[in-house]
């Protein structure tokens, strides 16, 4: 987009964001496309090479999120605690590097490892913990204060719809090849979504 | 029974609760002059028990020609056309499902962890040293299963192939390997034998034994004796000893003795065999290590799996294409074409197509009604509640799909049956209902239709008084309320019942109080009508005219036809 282009659409969101905007910190070799919501009051952190397509959305009505360098996060995607239930503690949100959030996911958990994929239509429940390397399946559910530990494949309901990954865990070359895989996959992205993060910045 | 209303389902005439009336036959005259008041044992009770296994949507239906009936999947049969593998789309001939199995025989296989077809995978490569095992021979290229979904592959078994077809045969070649290595360290730890060579080594043995003590197959060969049974009736009629006698004095049979060692196949159980490594591995690996049930019997080779290490690609399962055959006269009704991934049908003889549809909606609507399958938000509107005692006025609508002029014939109870009964009056029983056609027809026909009939004095009025003539039409007995080409709607005065019973000054017992109590979906207004349609139709010259209800006829002469059938109109629920 076009220096000009994106001058007016910081005139536009001056007058059309609410009151409240949130506090963003956002690595200026990130891409957030221009379509993508960021709400709340609370902090939101944005790691370098991180994208963000566009109608995705980050919510920090409830608490801080951080978003480590090299993520993802798809097209109606959800990231961010909903309304607290019980307890009043800040729900933070830490989410690591090189997480793939997919199309449609609710992410509300705690915290989310390194290199994890969360599938198109997954959701992972308030509290959560996920561990590295893990993956959920599309349209499983992870629910709200389980912990999953590292390369767990989350494919079905209850315990036997978990399973721990151990090829991904024994295998160093499975995990570059996934790696490889991610970069490229960036990398076609990075030329496909206009970056307009002075949005967010300026203003 | 229904979540939206207005709603019409459809009663097959297959069972005797849901069959005609009366005998058609008979008091058929009866039916067309007058409004046919029916019994309440004699109408179909939408709210019995067995009534849910009759009511279809009529898209569920399908219609016989033959026998001139509606066809529910109970009044059909199905048959195989074809299998089929859902993954390659390849046919499998019915010789080969005999022999081989249900299951796909090409490179088609499922995840056993999680059933989702499974993918050949390239794992390794030269130049990007991808994924490269380290007991990979050569460095040159691999390939695995993977499955897209849970991320299981053939790595987790330790199998890789060399090149990515073929997969079937490496497969089994791999597989055999592992199990007869598996049978060798076993036999060489435990001095233990397979299950199929203990077997093979035990029938051997037995048939030495047999053999040996059992009487000679043949004694005299080449002699006109050679049958013991012979030898036997010769020596009665010369009067010798007889065969039995002469066998005991010749040997005394000696007793078969059992198999003994493992080279006449004896195995005996030890305790310490083979369970004490199964416990030794739940041990270390938990529960979480074992297969379900699903995982175990999704094939054959997995059947013995204890564990996840154990699970073996199972091959895919193969579907099948059906056709539908009316169970009274055989013929086809459903078929589609014989090819794999074509959808098309050749035969489909839809219900729709063949009897006239029914539709009912209020007169005065006082919410706007919407269609079931199209509303832009996710949650349905409040389905407005019908007050007891209170007369409300329907417009039934009769579509006909046939391209001659149907004569239709309503039967409904005055009272619905059930718990809760409510008054129904269809002021129009008995009307035609024009013949359906191109689409261009209506489109002319409409426009000069309302020029000739209605464009009179009624158009005048209403351009003069400014208002719609419907509006202020009142619903007459004995008429029509809306005629369109080839749809004829008539009104219906539905009094809905109270769900409370009449208060009465006698002290009820307890088992009228129990009885009062309603069930599930019984505040649920359905009413039951009973739809005789009866048209004349021209024979066609291959058709045959053995039918049940078709009357004379040559080719070319006009036959008449009926068809009859129970529908349960899904008015709405009952305030209590």
């Amino acid at each position: 987009m076009t220096s000009k282009a994106a001058a007016l659409t910081t005139r536009q969101s001056s007058t059309a964001i609410p009151p409240v905007k949130p506090r963003c910190k956002i690595h200026s070799t990130a891409i957030i496309a221009d379509k993508a919501q960021i709400t709340g009051s609370h902090i939101v952190e944005i790691g370098e090479n991180v994208i963000i397509h566009p109608h995705a959305r980050i919510k920090a009505e409830h608490g801080n999120v951080f978003i480590g360098r090299g993520c993802q996060i798809a097209e109606k995607a959800v990231v961010g605690a909903g309304e607290p239930t019980g307890s009043s503690d800040a729900a933070d949100m830490v989410i690591g590097e090189g997480v793939s959030i997919e199309t449609s996911a609710v992410v509300e958990a705690q915290k989310v490892g390194d290199y994890t994929t969360l599938e198109v239509k997954s959701s992972v429940g308030r509290g959560a913990v996920v561990g590295k390397w893990c993956k959920v399946a599309p349209m499983c559910e992870v629910r709200e204060q389980e912990v999953l530990e590292d390369y767990t494949v989350v494919f079905g309901d209850g315990q036997k719809g978990r399973r721990v990954d151990g090829v991904l865990r024994d295998r160093k070359e499975v995990r570059d090849a996934k790696l490889k895989g991610k970069a490229m996959e960036m990398e076609v992205l990075k030329g496909l979504i206009p970056d307009s993060q002075m949005k967010w910045t300026m203003g | 029974m229904t979540t939206s209303f207005p709603s019409t389902h459809y009663a097959c005439p297959c069972s005797d609760l849901t069959s005609a009336p009366t005998p058609p036959s008979s008091k058929r005259a009866s039916i067309q002059q007058t409004s046919l008041q029916l019994n309440e044992e004699q109408a179909f009770n939408p709210h019995s028990p067995r009534a849910n296994y009759t009511l279809y949507p009529i898209d569920h239906l399908l219609f016989c020609d033959e026998c001139d009936e509606i066809r529910c999947p109970r009044c059909w049969t199905e048959e195989i056309l074809y299998w089929y593998c859902p993954h390659c789309l390849f046919e499998v001939p019915s010789s080969a499902v005999k022999g081989d199995g249900n299951r796909c025989s090409r490179s088609c296989y499922d995840c056993p962890s999680c059933t989702s077809p499974l993918a050949v995978t390239q794992v390794s490569q030269r130049d990007e040293a991808l994924l490269r095992p380290s007991d990979a021979t050569g460095g040159d290229e691999t390939y695995v299963l993977q499955c897209h979904y849970c991320d299981w592959s053939t790595l987790e078994i330790k199998v890789q192939f060399n090149k990515p077809t073929k997969i079937t045969e490496q497969l089994v070649k791999q597989r055999k390997s592992r199990t007869s290595a598996s049978k060798e360290k076993e036999s060489s730890a435990k001095a233990a034998i397979s299950h199929d060579d203990a077997f093979a080594n035990l029938t051997t043995f037995y048939k030495d034994q047999l053999n040996e003590t059992g009487e000679p197959q043949n004694a005299y060969p080449g002699s006109p004796y050679s049958s013991p049974a012979n030898l036997a009736r010769i020596m009665n009629i010369y009067g010798g000893l007889s065969h039995n006698a002469l066998k005991k004095t010749r040997d005394k049979p000696q007793p078969m003795r059992e198999a003994k060692g493992h080279a006449e196949g004896q195995t005996s159980f030890s305790g310490i065999d083979s369970d004490t490594g199964v416990i030794q591995r739940l041990q270390s690996s938990g529960w979480d290590a074992t297969t379900t049930s699903e995982q175990r019997l999704s094939a054959p080779v997995n059947n013995e799996a204890r564990f996840t290490d154990d699970l073996w690609p199972s091959a895919t399962r193969l579907r099948t294409r059906r056709a539908k055959r009316c169970k009274s006269c055989r013929h086809i009704i459903a078929r589609q074409e014989p090819k794999v991934g074509s959808m098309r049908y050749k035969i489909r003889l839809l219900a729709m197509n063949y009897i006239p549809r029914l539709s009912i909606r209020p007169l005065n609507p006082t919410v706007p009604i919407t269609n079931p399958a199209f509303h832009l938000r996710p949650d349905m509107p409040e389905q407005e509640k019908l007050q007891p005692h209170q007369t409300k006025q329907y417009i039934l609508t009769i579509r006909n799909p046939l391209f001659e002029t149907v004569k239709i014939t309503l039967a409904t109870p005055a009272t619905t049956p059930g718990n809760i009964a409510s008054r129904v009056t269809i002021l129009c029983p008995s009307f035609t209902v024009g013949p359906a056609g191109e689409v261009w027809d209506e489109a002319l026909s409409a426009s000069t239709q309302s020029a000739s009939s209605d464009g009179g004095r009624k158009a005048a009025m209403a351009s003069l008084t400014g208002s719609s003539e419907s509006s202020d039409r009142q619903p007459e007995a004995g008429k029509i309320w809306e005629k369109t080409r080839n749809s004829t709607s008539v009104i219906v005065e539905i009094i809905p019942g109270s769900l409370k019973p009449p208060p009465s000054i006698v002290p009820k017992s307890e088992e009228e109080l129990a009885d009062a109590e309603l069930e599930e979906d019984e505040d649920v207004l359905e009413v039951p009508v009973y739809v005789l349609a009866e048209w004349e139709t021209e024979v066609k010259p291959g058709e045959s005219v053995q039918g049940r209800k078709e009357v004379g006829g040559m080719a070319g002469e006009k036959v008449r036809k009926e068809v009859g059938y129970w529908i349960a109109l899904g008015v709405g629920r009952i305030a209590g």
